[in-house]
Order: structure tokens, then sequence, then C-alpha cells
């Protein structure tokens, strides 16, 4: 089984969102078949559950028709914008369904090896696409600190305070710890992705 | 601000980390220095890619359907959109809406007894109500008619996202003046379109408004449980 679709092509993307935004289906059915395996599976990772999951990826899209134009090209591809909403979708669901502490506990048990549970359970899925293999093997070089402050930031939702309180670290410890590490994966995977 | 703090700030927001005094900052810095733009997207796109680490899987055939329907309401049966009740409940508790607030709202009246319906369309013109989605439901809309031969209301709703089979599009009107809820009964929805007959009391003809909300099918609730999702608009909290 090979990973969802990993599309890269910003310019086809870029297009397909300036089409939305004059209420063509057709490109919106397009970038629907070009994102919801990717999007589906991030919805899952945050919030476990296949419901919930179909729900944020329901909702993403119906924002993606309704609010295209708010899409800036020049802050970034399509695929993170969209990523982005799913991501904020998702821990809003977390949030409102009060499951967040679950996830915290979780996170806390996976990361209490040098290994995070993270990467582990990235690693078995052997299949998954070569973006995926050149991203894991990044994260795998980074420090067991910097992937939790990475984890419970994207992953569980958490600020850069909450993150402080969390690991009872100075507030300077955890900027430095995710400026290190994102740095150290754009050096790694930046130009390949 | 020297350029370590730069690249924290750019990680910090790139996580979506970012809090307090920061995130004001980081976006006047963003706006005014176009390396600190151009690192937020880099680093925006390193962090989207953590994405790629979730399991690989399939999206179900069922979302292309609820997705559709939901954005263009297309032909979509609650059997097939069933996917249980308890995301659902998360679902509509996210619709982030105000339930029934009738004190004090405004008349929104529209029935006239000369008005004989033989479409719930109306004709142009022709007096109605109309109520409007808001939140998660903006693009489900509804009108209302009254109907002086039946002594009821015509009630047509569009663009409702499908169903689980766990739960029900329910229809509420509200009483003029004391603003009393009555239980108008299910609407049955297919195709994201719905049409049902009101007729909530023979004795009452004057209604400020209606409201719809999503209910479990099992249960026939005196009051609306679930947030209301289409209202009249001038009985929106």
């Amino acid at each position: 089984m090979s990973h969802p679709e990993e599309p890269d092509d910003r310019a086809v993307e870029i297009a397909l969102m300036e089409r939305i935004t004059r209420r063509e289906r057709a490109a919106f059915e397009e970038l629907y078949a070009r994102y919801v395996n990717i999007l589906y599976a991030t919805a899952l990772k945050f919030v476990r559950e296949e419901s919930d999951a179909q729900d944020v990826v329901q909702d993403v899209f119906i924002q993606v028709w309704d609010k295209a134009k708010m899409y800036d090209p020049s802050k970034g591809k399509p695929l993170t914008w969209v990523l982005t909403l799913v991501r904020n979708r998702s821990i809003d669901r977390i949030r409102a369904i009060q499951r967040r502490a679950r996830l915290r506990d979780e996170f806390e048990a996976e990361t209490v090896t040098d290994e995070s549970a993270w990467a582990r359970e990235s690693l078995s899925r052997v299949e998954a696409g070569e973006q995926g293999r050149t991203l894991r093997a990044a994260v795998n070089q980074l420090s067991p600190q910097q992937r939790k402050v990475i984890e419970l930031a994207y992953f569980g939702g958490l600020t850069q305070i909450e993150i402080a309180e969390k690991l009872g670290e100075p507030l300077g410890t955890v900027k430095a710890r995710a400026r290190r590490g994102l740095l150290k994966l754009k050096e790694m995977i930046g130009p390949q992705l | 601000m020297n350029r370590e703090q730069i690249e924290e700030l750019a990680a910090l927001d790139a996580l979506g980390a970012l809090d307090g005094d920061d995130v004001s900052a980081w976006q006047k810095l963003a706006a005014d220095d176009a390396a600190a733009a151009r690192l937020r997207e880099e680093l925006g796109d390193i962090a989207a890619r953590l994405s790629l680490l979730a399991a690989p899987v399939t999206a179900p055939d069922e979302l292309r359907r609820r997705v559709m329907d939901a954005v263009f309401g297309d032909t979509t049966t609650a059997a097939q959109t069933e996917s249980g009740g308890n995301g659902l409940l998360a679902w509509a508790a996210a619709a982030m809406v105000a339930l029934l607030a009738v004190a004090g709202g405004k008349s929104a009246t529209a029935q006239r007894e000369s008005v004989v319906v033989r479409d719930a369309r109306g004709e142009a013109g022709a007096p109605f109500v109309a109520l409007n989605g808001y939140g998660d439901y903006a693009r489900a809309k509804a009108s209302v008619l009254w109907d002086s031969g039946q002594r009821g209301w015509w009630m047509q709703a569009q663009g409702l996202p499908a169903l689980p089979a766990s739960h029900r599009y329910r229809v509420w009107a509200i009483g003029e003046g004391d603003g009393q809820i009555y239980d108008c009964g299910e609407l049955p929805v297919a195709a994201g379109c719905g049409r049902v007959f009101l007729h909530p009391d023979p004795a009452v003809t004057s209604m400020q408004g209606f409201a719809i909300s999503i209910e479990p099918a099992a249960s026939k609730p005196a009051t609306p449980g679930t947030p209301v999702i289409l209202i009249t608009p001038a009985l929106r909290g």
C-alpha cells in the first residue's frame, strides 16, 4: 500500500485554488481527489476516531469551497494551507470533546523512551511513500527533547507556554528546541520535499 | 530582534505554538520583513509535512459522498453516511450556535391568511419567513410559507448535510408574543433538501419564527436538546 497522494505540484494546485474561487466544481473535485487521503490520515492521527476524522475533513473541504479566496499563495503551498486547516479543526475537535488530557497522557507514555512512539509507529509503516520515509529518517535525527517539543506543539496543540509548563522547562529552552528541531528538519528534508 | 529570535518565532508559528505577546510581535515582523516572511513559509511547509508521518490510509468512499453532499447538495442517503452518533454529537456541538434566543425577539411573522400555498417554493414576492444557517451550517437555508387552506406552514429547506442514521433534523416553531416553543416534528431530508408541513397547534396561526436543530432519532424532546442550526434571523441570539 502506498502512502496517500503527496501532491507537490504547487503551480497546478494554485491554479486549482483559483478555479475554486470561481466556483468550478471540477476543480474542487480534483483537489478533493489529490488531498483527501493525506487530509484524512492527518485528521485521524489527531482525533483517533474515524467518525471524528471524517467530520474534520468534511468541515475542511467545506471551508476550502467557501473560503478559497483566503488562501494566499505568498504564504505557502495550497497543501500547507489545507493541512493547517485540518490541524486547527482537529485540535478544536479534540478540545471540544475534552479528550486533550488523554492525548497528553498518550504523548507522555509514548515519549518515555529515546525513540518516540511517534517515530516507531511511522517506521513500522514500511510501505509508506518516499516523502514519508525521508521525513521519518529526518525525525529520527532529532534529539528526543526536540521531538517532544514538536510533538506537543504540532500534534498536541499546546502553546509554547503550555509546553514549558508541562515539561517543567524554561520558556527559552522550549523556544530553542522548537527552533533547532524545525531548522534541522528543514536542513535535512527541505530540498527534497 | 536577532536572527536566532526570529527563527524561534518562525518555528513556533509554524508549529502553531505561539502565544502571548509573541503573536503580535511575529505578525508585525512577518509583515514588514521579507526574510522573516520567507522563513515563515519555509518552516510552515516543513511543519505541514509532519502530517506525512500519519499512517497511510485511504479515505472511505462514504466521505466523498458526505463532502459532495455538504458542498453541492448531491444525492446521499442517511444509510450511506451512517458513521455513528458520537461523532455527530461533537460535530453538532462544534457548530458554535446559540440556542433559541426568543426573549425580546422582533416579530418575523410574515404569514398572510390570503396566501394559499400551492408550491412550497412560493411565488416571487410571496410573503415567507426565511431561515438562515450559520456557523458550520451557513450553506443551509429554509423558507416557511403559510397555507391558509390547511391552517399550517410549509417548510422547505436545502443545503442540509446528510446525517448518520442515529440523528434527524427537527423543526421548531416559536409562538408570537409568549415565545412558546412548539415541536413540529422531524424534517425528512434527502439529497440535502427537505420539505414538511407544519401544524404545531391548530389554535395557533401566528409564529414569530422557526428553527431547525439536530436531535437523536429515538428521542422526542420538548425543547431543542442540541444546537439549533437554522433559525429566523430576527430570533438569533
